[in-house]
């Protein structure tokens, strides 16, 4: 095992096409290869812990830790919140759940690409978390407040055309009446016609449509479409 | 009336990629936009891309944006902002409206790159001030720095649901719940692992039935559902916010190529019905479709697929020889296939395969008089 | 509210402000930005009241697409907020159904 020195850790779970990883090492110790969807095979000889590699990845998806034999070890982990921590505060550390992992020193904070905002917070932990601390905590964590369970919910007839203020009754009413298009729907009802011209309500038009008639939205045809596209009024439109 | 080798419509990513690319072959194109700032949403991207050195991976959107404006203004293209496209006509006519006025644009060439708009979500209380797509949030955000709530409910785990959220919380919000209906997380895994590392609980397997508030959102009800997506009412639960986002997707914006008359199809991989193109972009004789109106992708292959179209527009407008132009394309298409891989992408390599076939099939059948 | 300091975007400096007025309200808004952002940092949320039922409505795709946002501006009604930018002395109000200060049509 590497000892003393720091090592990144690469958490890249998916075939996902991306290799900044590889190509801003200046170590050549990351290959991906040609394929740019194979996962990120870290040299641990190679790696020299400089985190250019950390603030690369788009996926905030490596962190570093360096393993010293003692109680204390550290890890270093990217961090892309206000307020950042500074030296000497104690943050908190989680696994890739979120899961509290206990308490670490801030040992020091360093951006390794000058150009880019990303900062890397160095801390020294416990030896026992060493493995799961990809995390720090934000300062102002998320909570969760469940207030109520329900059950009084019935679910109510929803606006579906945001311009027209077209209900869903409405639509289901023209289904049963025979409407199979949104065009139909729109001559029923007036969805679609507004100042969005259908931009918002036509795509669930369509799925109501599926819905109650069991004729899938890739069946149907596209409402059709002339100009203007979008709002122009008269005196725009007449002055040339 | 304006005469032009080139008009793009639309100066996001693919279509400022597609000036640029026919703007180095000496092609001077008409770039309109309806906004008021170029870059589509390009400038709310704030988070490094994916790809690899030649699709500009690890560099964050906004700052690409910056790159593609500057080049942009290098090749001499000529963008004409708050300047909507409102229909096309014969004859490669356009008609566009600006500074209060319309007026007719005749281009030799027509590149469409009009984009996807967010698709939306219906329940009670849908409507209320503080319920908006995640496009919008983001938007606030990002590029004007203002927060539209301080506690969100984000719905929907593809890409822009997950990295929406982690951007609420990069300016300054709290996430207070994901909610997905599906039974599981629809982007990447590495941008849901950022929000579970920040505490913020993600809602599988669940919808919300109710957003309520008197004047604003105030909070919503959630359900879990069952595999038919129905909700089971007795376990619905509600929590507290101010801003409830959708983030389920998006459809092309398909309007104009529909006026221009090119047949559609649909695809659900790539967001819905959308016009068929030949392997190099093409809808009609003289008109192309790039980025997110030829299948919503992301921004990296919207740039491609821009650059696909300009270069291929130069090479009809005779400004770069048919080798040369091939030599491009071939680059170009290595690029996209490049960003079409993996478990994420491959479905879209195979799915925009299916759009190229269904053209050559009905051109097959026009030049047998079949239709 | 403003997102002053942004961990990646940096500090928002050298802002040049104009003043717009909302339903008589006065509001700072920043140079360049559209209206509905200027309201929504002083924590206005609801811009119209609809045709139909008269309930509210604010900001819904902040791009211009769907028209939600639409306010009276200078005495014209159906402006939209989300891509219209502040200018000095805007008068802005709610917007009441299709708008009182101005005909339907321009």
């Amino acid at each position: 095992m590497v000892k003393n020195r720091y090592i990144a850790r690469i958490n890249c779970l998916q075939p996902i096409p991306c290799n900044p990883c590889e190509t801003s090492c200046p170590f050549g110790a990351i290959y991906i290869g040609e394929d740019i969807t194979n996962r990120p095979i870290l040299d641990l000889e190679k790696c020299k812990g400089c985190g250019i590699c950390v603030a690369a990845c788009p996926g905030i998806a490596i962190t570093m830790a360096m393993i010293t034999g003692d109680a204390k070890d550290f890890v270093s982990i990217p961090y892309e919140y206000l307020p950042l921590p500074l030296v000497g505060d104690t943050v908190v550390l989680v696994d890739t759940n979120g899961v509290d992992l206990g308490e670490g020193l801030v040992e020091k904070l360093n951006r390794p690409n000058k150009k880019d905002p990303t900062t890397l917070v160095y801390v020294s932990v416990d030896n026992t978390i060493t493995d799961r601390a990809v995390g720090i905590k934000r300062k102002v964590a998320s909570i969760v407040d469940v207030i109520e369970v329900v059950n009084r919910i019935e679910i109510v007839d929803p606006i579906i055309c945001r311009c027209e203020e077209i209900r869903e009754s409405e639509i289901i009413e023209g289904i049963k009446k025979g409407d199979r298009t949104v065009e139909a729907i729109k001559r029923r009802t007036r969805s679609g016609m507004g100042l969005c011209q259908g931009k918002t309500c036509n795509r669930l038009i369509a799925g109501i449509i599926a819905r109650e008639s069991g004729i899938s939205v890739g069946e149907q045809a596209p409402s059709s479409k002339r100009p203007p596209v979008g709002v122009i009024s008269i005196r725009e439109m007449s002055e040339e | 009336m304006i005469n032009t080798e080139l008009l793009i419509i639309g100066g996001g990513p693919a279509g400022l990629a597609a000036a640029i690319a026919a703007g180095k072959y000496g092609v001077k194109a008409i770039v309109v936009d309806e906004n008021p700032l170029p870059g589509g949403q390009l400038f709310k991207q704030i988070h490094k891309f994916f790809g690899s050195k030649e699709h500009k991976a690890g560099t964050r959107g906004n700052i690409i944006g910056q790159q593609l404006l500057i080049e942009v203004e290098k090749v001499g293209a000529q963008v004409m902002l708050n300047t909507r496209a409102f229909g096309i006509f014969d004859d490669n006519i356009v008609g566009i409206v600006s500074g209060g006025k319309s007026e007719k644009v005749v281009a030799k060439k027509i590149i469409l790159a009009t984009g996807a708009s967010e698709n939306a979500l219906a329940f009670k209380g849908s409507t209320l001030p503080g319920v908006m797509t995640a496009g919008a949030a983001q938007t606030f955000i990002n590029v004007h720095r203002v927060l539209p709530g301080r506690r969100v409910i984000m719905i929907g785990t593809g890409n822009v649901g997950l990295i929406t959220s982690y951007q609420l919380m990069q300016a300054g919000a709290e996430v207070v719940a994901v909610v997905e209906a599906a039974p599981n997380v629809g982007g990447y895994d590495v941008h849901a692992n950022k929000l579970r590392r920040a505490g913020v609980p993600i809602y599988l397997g669940h919808i919300v039935i109710e957003a309520f508030g008197d004047s604003e959102v105030c909070g919503a009800v959630i359900a879990p559902v069952d595999e038919k997506f129905q909700p089971d009412l007795t376990r619905s639960f509600t929590i507290e916010c101010d801003t409830i986002c959708f983030a389920v997707g998006l459809t092309p914006r398909i309007e104009l190529a529909q006026m221009a008359e090119a047949s559609t199809t649909f695809i659900g991989a790539l967001g819905g019905h959308l016009p068929l193109h030949d392997n190099r972009l093409k809808i009609g004789k003289n008109i192309f479709a790039a980025g997110d109106i030829a299948g919503v992708e992301e921004a990296s292959t919207a740039m491609e697929e821009g650059r696909l179209a300009g270069v291929v527009a130069a090479m009809d407008l005779g400004k770069l020889s048919e080798d040369d132009g091939n030599v491009e394309i071939e680059l170009i298409n290595e690029r996209l296939s490049k960003l079409r891989s993996g478990q994420f992408g491959l479905k879209r390599a195979v799915a925009k395969l299916e759009i190229i076939k269904q053209y050559d099939e009905l051109l097959g059948r026009i030049n047998n008089g079949e239709e | 509210m403003r997102i002053l300091n942004h961990p990646i975007l940096g500090e928002l400096k050298d802002m040049e402000t104009v003043t717009i007025y909302c339903d008589g309200m006065e509001i700072l808004a920043i140079r360049g930005e559209p209206i509905a952002a200027a309201l929504l940092a002083a924590g206005i949320r609801t811009f119209r009241k609809t045709v139909k039922t008269g309930e509210p409505r604010g900001v819904y795709c902040g791009i211009g697409q769907c028209n939600d946002c639409i306010m009276e501006v200078n005495g014209v009604p159906n402006v939209r907020t989300c891509v219209t930018l502040v200018e000095e002395g805007m008068i802005i109000k709610t917007q009441e159904g299709l708008g009182k200060s101005g005909g339907l049509h321009d």
